[in-house]
């Protein structure tokens, strides 16, 4: 068990981690394709695309790292008003349905790819690239966010039976 | 089954969620699904078509950029030197500190574009420094909270780069747009602190004198925030630079300043990464989930039956428009801005089309409505943001601040909304 934390908590940083450099790298993409635009008159024509790409990526890359740094936004002000306790099971439910909710959707997204594949899907640029890499970051991510919560599902519980508040001690901390 | 209960499901499920606590995306997401299956008949892949289908977009593509740039500044400290560069210049004023904050929100909305990085950075910086000199709290936290808003109205802008993709109206001129109306914000923030202070000088210390040694000093600090801001927006009024190509050249130039004024560590860069990151994918779990409910409306009908009814109120265009706004700043008080425009717009934008309202000045004025919401309680994003920085003040103290500020910004709606050209001005005659 505590092997599987360990796997979840690292495979979150690093998606975080892949995303924030994908931003990076990004930007040196963006930035290159300008540079040979206007400096040496040879605009490669490859930013535009790769950059839609890789957007895809981060976003769905960092959900899971955002979800465990508490950045995607919630309306917590009613909920803080009930006791503990019935605020920790709301929570818990909560999570219990996001869970349920994300873990269709890397199902449902696997469906998805699956015709992509099966189309042989290209773009439609010169490049002409396979979506299947980009598109595939879709269930990757999902599938990270679904384990992502299922940890914070675990600990909520574990939180819950030692009579500790979730709201106050942050049961997304993965 | 008739509308009113199918929409009882989906925006009853969605408010319930909401309410328990859960994340926004997610209770939009579960909401949609639910009618995705009831009431369309279609698989839940839609989401993964949505996904792919909504972020494979070249214009989104400036969000993580600006995001970045701004964090770079936030979390390297740079942006020490533009407050204290303003001070010098506005330390003439009564209330200066103030004015120079308010200003020094203004120049990093022009390098930003993200109101809970300015609300988090100023907080930081410039708070403790006032309260030492015996400035009002509730004052300088209040007058923070809405200086915030800047950023999404001055561009670059997060709020109106998304806006710009969902209604597909180009980036560059709605930037172009927020400019008079983010000009006489600032301007009519600092006449309010101007006007407060007179009534009670006790808010604030004495004015500051600054001889013309000074001030040039100021001016040598501010010079690189604004040389960034110059290139950054000046290539994409020029027609020289997509708005996602200035963005990278804006956070290549502000990780050169923070090497200039050396700042830069690996850590904040690390930082500044994750954050755009987080940031990006918060607005990108909150589109795709929104862009399937959107579905949802148009094929239960909710969106024409919706027109329909706002278009019968007997209160003519501008009634109607009201009623937009009432609603808007209702709403914003539970919301965030992306958040409610992502999910209002589906239901919204034809209505606003068919009262022959300009989707560019719409764009704007809802950044002026979306932002008042996010300094009225309960759930005001900046005032959160603000309050995580100076945990030793309640909410209210800051939402109570920021009352008199919100005076002017309510205005600036009325000033638009009768003058439209305020807005349209600029970018009619830049393209």
């Amino acid at each position: 068990m505590r092997y599987l934390v360990f796997a979840i908590e690292r495979l979150t940083n690093v998606s975080g981690w892949l995303s924030g450099w994908l931003v990076f790298l990004m930007m040196a993409l963006v930035l290159f394709e300008v540079f040979m635009r206007y400096v040496l008159n040879q605009p490669p024509m490859i930013a535009d695309e790769f950059s839609s790409y890789m957007l895809v990526a981060i976003s769905l890359l960092g959900l899971a790292y955002a979800w465990k740094e508490g950045g995607h936004i919630r309306i917590s002000i009613w909920a803080k008003r009930l006791p503990p306790r019935v605020s920790s099971w709301l929570r818990l439910t909560g999570l219990v349905l996001a869970f349920a909710f994300t873990s269709e959707l890397t199902h449902a997204s696997y469906s998805f790819i699956a015709l992509s594949f099966k189309l042989h899907l290209h773009s439609a640029t010169w490049l002409h690239f396979p979506l299947q890499g980009p598109q595939m970051t879709i269930p990757i991510g999902l599938g990270l966010l679904s384990l992502t919560l299922l940890l914070a599902i675990v600990r909520a519980i574990k939180n819950i039976r030692a009579g500790v508040s979730i709201e106050l001690t942050a049961e997304e901390k993965v | 089954m008739s509308l009113g209960l199918m929409c009882v499901i989906i925006l009853g499920t969605m408010v319930l969620l909401m309410v328990m606590g859960i994340e926004v995306a997610v209770s939009i997401g579960i909401a949609a699904g639910l009618g995705l299956l009831l009431f369309v008949d279609q698989p839940l892949n839609q989401f993964a078509f949505s996904a792919w289908g909504v972020l494979n977009s070249f214009t989104l593509t400036a969000v993580p950029l600006f995001v970045f740039m701004g964090a770079i500044f936030a979390n390297t400290g740079t942006i020490e030197a533009l407050f204290i560069g303003a001070r010098k210049l506005f330390g003439f004023l009564p209330g200066g500190l103030i004015s120079a904050v308010i200003g020094a929100n203004a120049v990093f909305g022009a390098m930003s574009g993200s109101t809970i990085a300015a609300a988090a950075t100023f907080g930081k910086i410039a708070f403790p420094e006032m309260e030492r000199l015996g400035y009002n709290p509730r004052l300088v936290l209040g007058s923070m909270a809405v200086a915030t808003t800047l950023s999404a109205l001055i561009p670059p802008s997060i709020i109106l780069i998304v806006y710009g993709d969902l209604r597909i109206v180009s980036v560059p001129r709605l930037f172009a747009g927020g400019i008079v109306p983010g000009a006489i914000l600032a301007s009519a923030l600092i006449l309010t602190t101007i006007v407060l202070v007179r009534i009670n000088p006790s808010l604030t210390p004495g004015v500051v004198k600054t001889t013309w040694g000074e001030k040039l000093t100021a001016l040598k600090q501010v010079t690189p925030f604004a040389l960034v801001i110059l290139l950054v927006l000046g290539s994409i009024f020029a027609g020289i630079m997509t708005p996602t190509e200035s963005s990278s050249l804006g956070a290549f130039l502000s990780i050169v300043i923070a090497l200039a004024y050396r700042r830069m560590s690996f850590l904040a860069l690390k930082q500044s990464m994750l954050t755009a990151a987080k940031i990006t994918a918060m607005i990108a779990f909150l589109l795709f989930t929104a862009t399937v409910m959107s579905i949802v409306f148009h094929h239960i009908g909710l969106v024409e039956k919706f027109s329909e009814l706002m278009l019968g109120l007997p209160f003519g265009k501008y009634g109607i428009f009201a009623v937009v706004c009432v609603a808007y700043l209702i709403l914003g008080m539970f919301f965030d801005s992306i958040s409610m425009m992502v999910l209002t717009f589906p239901v919204i934008t034809p209505l606003i089309n068919s009262l022959g309202f300009d989707p560019l000045w719409f764009g704007v004025v809802y950044v002026v409505l979306a932002e008042i919401g996010c300094v009225t309680p309960p759930f005001g994003l900046n005032l959160f943001a603000l309050q995580s920085v100076v945990p030793k003040y309640d909410i209210m103290v800051i939402a109570l601040g920021a009352l008199p500020y919100l005076v002017p910004t309510l205005l600036l709606v009325v000033l638009l909304t009768a003058f439209p050209q305020l807005i349209l001005w600029l970018p009619s005659l830049l393209y």
